[in-house]
């Protein structure tokens, strides 16, 4: 399940980026730039840096885009650029890790198979339709959503919501389970 | 099938995940264990940090990548390097006009042509006038205002000593606010280059991409309001709204800088970011200041705004730390680096905790340059709560520094102070531990032993330039045992010599749950943990 979408063809972009027409990498970062941005924000803590990673990977991919073997798979490619740039991040904060980051680090290796193979399995189409799955969410279950992003934290948000941190984890896990489904579907319909 | 939204591990592994949960070594060893065994707990956290991070990620917008916009410019609009830019334009101010590729006939005639409206124009016109690129509004200052020109034009270099000024961009609708002594080349509709002064910013929509080039950098405005001030020495940016782009002098990808975000540049090093994100720490209004006989005396200095008050034999253009380097280095016994200074009200030691941007003014510190910053000095006899050996924390953006007994025991300065650039004190940092908003961390002195006997203590607290300042100073006695955050870090008490009044603690509190809440860091503030200043020392 590691194709794009059926109508785009990386391939041939690629082919006139060498030739010169560097524009039409714009393409490319359009159509690959949420699934690298979500790659990279599921692994990095703070939003700007992944945010600054995804970047740093498109700058890579386009230095090296003769090394890409056309006929191959572009996003599989794009992917293993953006795990480089995570590892060397990682690499680089490690001297910075307090006891809890090491276990991030460690739980990270635990599973790094299964979240490649979650990676691969979001297709650039359903995930053109998360926003609009988002917007169906209730809107408790879409304000804790957001507030994930905002950085507020998980104690301040149960205070006022006025349920346990455990219960914030659990919602977030059953929105989550419900923006898939919501995703996979032909017709997206309300969830929850 | 697992039902995981009640399995307590997964849920603990993902508070450890989003959240740093604190687990302790046992908890984490298991929860890697069951990590190892269970594919289907791998399988469903790999799903759920997997979504997390993409709901993130789409929520969050289309970013903006300076740098590889610069990359995908196409060639014929890339630029030439920023220097060169910029002294293109002050050469040659009505370069705007750029030529395509003509054939040699097609420039005989253009040239003809060109010819024939240059003789038309100047039959009416001897002088034909430079675009007007903006339109000063106000002038308050002591030069002449009807000597000043009403509208500026391209290339045109402005510049006055004292006073202030106003003016809008035509065709951008950019509002400027200069302070004299300031001296800037207005380079373009959009572009100012500022080669000394302080000019503030609000740029509208259509103004986005407005340019300020400094000899260290160039600022690009992509919506926002902020303050570029250049001096000989480098230049400074602090953003008040919104998000800049700041380009080196060559062309090197951009960097980002948002809402609160300040830095310097030297004209030698590289960017200086002074605070990514606005601190939003909480400043403790100013108690009481009236003087009981068992409070710590203080007094707040700065330099004079009128350099005619300044003493003409002695330079005062490198800040109010440097200025007190002798007068810690004699051990607080010579006060003469204090002439010329001027100083506010009286203070009263309360404690050194959060912001402190209104500070000088609350303590009637009027008329003070605030370019070459302020100090508080607090000194006194003190008699610690038990004897035994103590040791300081905190940080200060910019200076902090305790002596006990004329000795200096703590400096938890910014990197810029002169306390810790000149004077070597011990210090360590302690980057695990965060403390407002500092990169350092807590920093820490060297153990020193009190006995039951009174010492003399001297504490410098205070700002090198303008008015982003905040500090904090915790203390710690050997062997005390104190709460711990649930990351680990011990909560000491506020350095105080007075118990607060119900108000402060009120503010204080919120203060210590902004840090727990955005920072992870924290203190306590202890009754038992007051130093006393005796009656009548």
């Amino acid at each position: 399940m590691t194709s794009p979408s059926s109508k785009f063809n990386p391939d041939n972009i690629v082919h006139d980026v060498l030739q010169g027409n560097k524009d039409r990498f714009r393409l490319l970062v359009k159509e690959y730039g949420l699934l690298v941005r979500g790659f990279l924000s599921a692994r990095v803590y703070y939003l700007e840096d992944a945010e600054d990673l995804a970047q740093e990977t498109f700058l890579v991919a386009f230095s090296k885009l003769s090394a890409y073997k056309l006929g191959t798979n572009f996003r599989a490619w794009l992917l293993s650029i953006a795990k480089f740039q995570l590892t060397n991040h990682w690499r680089k904060t490690k001297g910075r890790a307090n006891t809890m980051d090491k276990f991030r680090h460690d739980i990270a290796d635990a599973i790094q198979p299964e979240m490649m193979k979650a990676s691969n399995q979001l297709e650039k189409e359903r995930m053109a339709k998360l926003l609009a799955c988002i917007a169906k969410l209730p809107d408790r279950t879409r304000h804790l959503i957001r507030a994930g992003l905002d950085g507020v934290r998980v104690e301040s948000l149960a205070e006022e919501l006025k349920v346990k941190p455990n219960a914030i984890y659990q919602i977030r896990h059953r929105a989550h389970i419900a923006l898939r489904k919501c995703m996979e579907s032909d017709e997206p319909e309300p969830v929850l | 099938m697992n039902n995981f939204d009640k399995d307590q591990d997964f849920l603990d592994l993902l508070a450890a995940w989003h959240e740093n949960k604190n687990l302790s070594p046992a908890r984490r060893k298991s929860l890697l264990d069951r990590l190892a065994k269970d594919s289907a707990l791998r399988v469903e956290l790999a799903g759920e940090i997997e979504m997390a991070g993409l709901t993130r990620a789409a929520q969050a917008g289309e970013p903006r990548w300076l740098e590889l916009e610069e990359i995908l410019e196409p060639e014929n609009s890339q630029t030439a390097g920023f220097e060169d830019a910029v002294m293109e334009k002050l050469k040659a101010p009505d370069s705007s006009i750029s030529f395509k590729s003509f054939s040699f006939p097609q420039l005989v005639w253009i040239g003809l042509a060109a010819c024939v409206l240059f003789l038309f124009s100047n039959f009416f016109s001897e002088k034909p006038e430079k675009p007007g690129v903006a339109e000063i509004i106000r002038f308050e200052g002591k030069e002449n205002s009807k000597d000043l020109k009403k509208i500026l034009t391209q290339g045109e270099e402005f510049s006055f000593e004292h006073g202030l000024v106003e003016m809008a961009f035509r065709e951008s609708g950019v509002h400027l606010v200069g302070t004299g002594p300031l001296q800037m080349t207005l380079v373009g509709n959009g572009r100012v280059f500022l080669t000394k002064g302080e000019i503030k910013l609000v740029v509208p929509p259509q103004g986005i991409g407005f340019v300020v080039d400094t000899m260290e950098r160039k600022f690009v405005d992509l919506g926002t309001s902020f303050v570029v001030q250049a001096s000989p020495q480098g230049s400074k940016v602090l953003v008040l709204d919104g998000e800049i782009a700041v380009g080196e002098r060559n062309n090197n990808p951009s960097q980002l800088m948002r809402k609160g975000s300040m830095a310097d540049f030297d004209r030698d090093s590289k960017m200086r970011l002074r605070s990514g994100k606005p601190s939003g720490v909480p400043e403790i209004s100013l108690p009481p200041m009236v003087l009981r006989p068992t409070s710590l005396p203080g007094k707040i200095l700065g330099f004079p705004k009128d350099p005619s008050e300044l003493d003409k034999n002695k330079h005062f253009d490198h800040g109010i730390s440097k200025q007190l380097l002798p007068l810690v280095q004699a051990g607080f016994e010579r006060e003469d680096c204090l002439q010329g200074l001027i100083s506010g009200r009286p203070l009263r030691f309360n404690g050194i905790a959060g912001t402190y941007d209104r500070f000088p003014k609350a303590a009637s510190l009027r008329a003070y340059n605030s370019n070459l910053g302020w100090l508080a000095w607090y000194e006194g006899k003190i008699k610690a709560p038990q004897p035994g050996r103590y040791r300081f924390w905190g940080y200060a953006d910019n200076h902090l520094l305790v002596a006990v007994n004329g000795k200096p025991v703590f400096e938890g300065s910014r990197y810029d102070s002169a306390f810790r650039n000149h004077l070597n004190i011990f210090r360590n940092n302690h980057p695990s531990f965060p403390c407002l908003n500092a990169r350092a961390g807590f920093a820490r002195g060297e153990w020193f032993e009190i006995a039951e006997s009174t010492v003399d203590i001297d504490l410098l607290f205070g700002e090198s330039s303008q008015n982003q300042t905040s500090g904090i100073l915790l203390i710690e006695r050997e062997g005390e045992a104190y709460e711990k955050t649930y990351w680990g870090q011990p909560k000491w008490p506020l350095f105080l010599t007075e118990f607060p009044e119900e108000k402060q603690v009120a503010e204080l509190d919120a203060l210590r749950i902004h840090m727990e809440e955005n920072i992870q860091g924290s203190f306590s503030i202890s009754r038992d943990a007051v130093w006393q200043v005796p009656s009548g020392s």
